[in-house]
């Protein structure tokens, strides 16, 4: 049995360290999003992959702003989700495995379906499959938009992807996705230069696509940074955002969102003067898009980092051996990934406790 | 031996009902029909390499104190338990690993952090009614802690002082804070002292420029042991007892320039059994017996192909993966890593050299830090001459704390 912190103990009790959850924060988080899609033709589709986490998916769904289902990036975070009771799942990575295709097309006898897809063999693997589930699976071509990545480059590709799939049974053409990204510190008018630029090229296929008299149901496109550029661009139905409900720095930007997910660390070792170790390192936060940041106590810096210890620079605060600090991640779904459980905290007292439940589900 | 291994594995499953939904494919299959990405683990070649490093270490004069945090798997703790050249007692990085751990009916098990709470010591002090702890200090703060935590227990526990030889950036500064400390817990009912430890440093010497700057260089920077040696023994010559002193030494890559040591009881060892990247290079006599299995989803972009495996899966803070160049599979020779995210890797190769890639084939990646990527697993599957047997659950994943 894991060590789990009981209901009701003193965020100054909890044993380090540990992820903990800022309920207040999240529900933030949430509203903002019902709030904001509240008159809006798009929803959001919030990725699970951020959090891994069915009962963090159904608050997202249950209050509101979204379409109702979630965005997965593997089948096997996908089977979590379903297995939760989420009807409709947007698988966003191309799904090639023969048994990986069985395995989701068996998830379409409980569940909506959708795989992103950018090959034609692939969806005649899924077609043939799912014929033989007697299931229906929906196909998403994915678009190149600068992710240099995934998805066909052109929307000539894209038009003869879907006349092709048109013509295979037990697959649907439901529409087009594509992925972004964005560097620095970008202003409003910055992002929405970037997605209106970007989301263009989807449009256009979109637009090619109709022109041949296919449907284009979905354009399901943007992140947390486009959230709000992104859906007022005509045509585009559902938003694809995960890193707004916990936050990482790597987005501090935008400061309509608020850090809920934290690393609470303690301090081990005090050996030098104007620093200190932390029982924290890599091997619980990532620092891929860079080291967090220390939010308590304020005016602390990390100065080095190794897999399971931190060095951070006091710079005459007052730190001592047993003090807690707090950390931000830089790139939060990266880091929730090396948990088993969120500790949900509300004015300082732990209220629920969450299992990671699709943590290890990389396949 | 595979079903043993599934039989573990299902009980297992069944005390963590809420741990990674085990997509069961049967034993038998070759290890190119598994389920991507899956981390493999050749069982033959881990005793090899666990053969190789304690023979290593004999040559040395020091035994191998087994450290499965970076592992995570009992039946590979059992295989170094069980070979020749080590001690009986384990290493673990948390509280929470010793309680995972404890399925292995070790007696005596040394604890690389304290713990500094109250809480923390709390639980300690219960552990320590049925299992023999020593504990590595390394702050005269952790002893009064220590002290005020272990309340009515009626048996002592072990400490380890570590002293800083090399890193400059944890442990005993100098001999008088040792030579203080020592006394400290001389002074002691509830505290015994039983020697010291160390971490050789493969770092010349910490400047404080952020290594994170550097994640992807190699760890094969010229090292001054010699340098750490001669100041471990001067901290040793300063410890006020009289006797066989223990001490142990981590760093377990370093084990090929460790000098010939008549008192270094023991060096700190876990990622050899299954090394990495970092480990292969530190050690050449180590063999590959650990990699990830991955799946080409996608060649749409004209110079690379992607891969179903990102951060996610090897814990790239360290740097990339690097690619197992299969004889068998002649496009692994020409493919690269080129860039990772959370979800997927990209790999790069020659213009023009991409007729022979298919999206669905596999190949194998080994990961630059194996500790980080075992974290981003639940379980091993065990490979047998090609074929799966079995799997393994990684039983200290996420146990932090």
């Amino acid at each position: 049995m894991n060590y789990k912190p009981t209901i009701g103990t003193s965020i100054n009790d909890l044993n380090t360290p540990c992820l903990i959850i800022d309920l207040t924060n999240l529900e933030h988080n949430m509203n903002h999003i019902k709030e904001f899609y509240s008159d809006k033709t798009s929803k959001l589709r919030p990725h699970s992959k951020n959090h891994k986490t069915p009962a963090i998916a159904h608050l997202q769904i249950n209050t509101g702003g979204t379409v109702g289902g979630v965005c997965a990036s593997k089948v096997s975070e996908a089977e979590v989700m379903v297995d939760s009771g989420i009807k409709s799942i947007l698988i966003t990575s191309e799904i090639v495995d023969v048994n990986k295709i069985k395995r989701m097309n068996l998830l379409a006898k409980r569940s909506e379906i959708n795989v992103a897809i950018d090959d034609f063999n692939n969806a005649e693997e899924i077609s043939k499959q799912a014929s033989q589930e007697n299931v229906n699976i929906g196909l998403i071509i994915e678009i190149e938009t600068g992710m240099n990545r995934c998805g066909v480059q052109t929307p000539e590709m894209a038009l003869n992807l879907a006349k092709s799939i048109m013509k295979l049974p037990n697959i649907t053409f439901k529409g087009l996705m594509s992925h972004q990204t964005i560097n620095g510190v970008p202003d409003l008018e910055e992002r929405s230069l970037e997605a209106h630029k970007t989301i263009a090229k989807v449009i256009e296929s979109k637009e090619l696509i109709e022109q041949n008299n296919i449907n284009v149901d979905i354009i399901s496109t943007g992140e947390t940074w486009s959230y709000d550029v992104a859906a007022s661009i005509p045509g585009v139905t559902e938003i694809q955002g995960g890193s707004y409900l916990m936050m990482e720095t790597d987005y501090h930007y935008m400061s309509e969102f608020a850090y809920s997910a934290k690393i609470l660390a303690t301090v081990t070792e005090t050996q030098y003067s104007n620093t200190a170790i932390l029982n924290v390192g890599m091997k619980h936060i990532s620092i891929l898009k860079g080291v967090p940041i220390i939010q308590f106590p304020k005016g602390c810096e990390i100065v080095n980092m190794d897999t399971i210890s931190t060095t951070i620079s006091t710079k005459g605060i007052d730190v001592g051996i047993g003090d807690q600090v707090i950390l931000l991640p830089s790139q939060q779904d990266a880091m929730v990934s090396r948990w088993n459980e969120f500790i949900g905290v509300r004015d300082g007292l732990v209220e629920n406790i969450w299992d990671i439940t699709a943590r290890g589900c990389i396949s | 031996m595979s079903v043993k291994y599934i039989i573990v594995a299902i009980q297992y499953i069944a005390l963590r009902a809420d741990m990674e939904k085990l997509l069961y494919q049967s034993p038998g299959i070759t290890k190119y029909d598994l389920d991507t990405p899956a981390l493999m683990v050749d069982i033959d070649l881990v005793d090899k390499n666990i053969q190789t490093y304690h023979a290593i270490a004999a040559t040395k004069h020091v035994s191998v104190l087994a450290y499965p945090s970076i592992h995570g798997s009992l039946a590979i703790t059992k295989r170094q338990l069980n070979a020749t050249n080590v001690l009986s007692s384990i290493c673990c990085n948390s509280i929470s690993e010793i309680e995972a751990f404890q399925s292995l009916n070790i007696s005596d098990v040394i604890l690389k952090n304290t713990p500094v709470t109250p809480s923390q010591a709390k639980r300690l002090s219960l552990l320590t009614k049925i299992i023999n702890i020593s504990i590595v200090v390394t702050h005269q703060r952790h002893l009064e802690i220590l002290e005020e935590s272990l309340g009515e227990l009626t048996t002592s526990v072990g400490i380890l002082l570590h002293v800083n030889c090399g890193d400059m950036i944890s442990g005993i500064q100098n001999k008088e804070q040792l030579k203080s400390m020592v006394d400290s817990i001389k002074n002691s009912k509830k505290l015994n002292f039983i020697g010291l430890s160390t971490e050789f440093s493969e770092y010349k010497k910490y400047t404080g420029i952020n290594p994170l700057l550097d994640a992807n260089a190699t760890t094969n920077e010229p090292n001054d042991i010699e340098i750490q040696y001669m100041k471990l023994l001067d901290f040793a010559s300063a410890v006020p007892v009289s006797g066989y002193l223990n001490i142990i030494v981590f760093g377990e890559n370093n084990i090929n320039t460790l000098p010939n040591s008549n008192i270094i009881t023991a060096i700190v060892a876990g990622c050899y059994p299954i090394p990495d990247i970092n480990a292969l290079k530190s050690i050449p006599q180590l063999i590959i017996s650990a990699s990830v299995l991955s799946q080409i989803i996608s060649k749409a972009p004209s110079n690379y192909i992607v891969i179903d495996s990102g951060h996610k899966t090897y814990g790239t803070d360290l740097g990339l993966p690097t690619i197992y160049r299969d004889p068998s599979r002649p496009f692994t020779s020409y493919l690269n890593p080129e860039k990772f995210s959370a979800e997927h890797g990209c790999l790069s190769f020659p213009a023009g050299n991409a007729s022979d890639i298919e999206i669905k084939s596999k190949i194998e990646l080994i990961p630059q830090s194996m500790e980080l990527c075992i974290n981003q697993f639940d379980f091993m599957r065990f490979i047998t001459k090609g074929i799966f047997t079995g799997y393994m659950p990684i039983v200290n994943r996420g146990q932090f704390s």
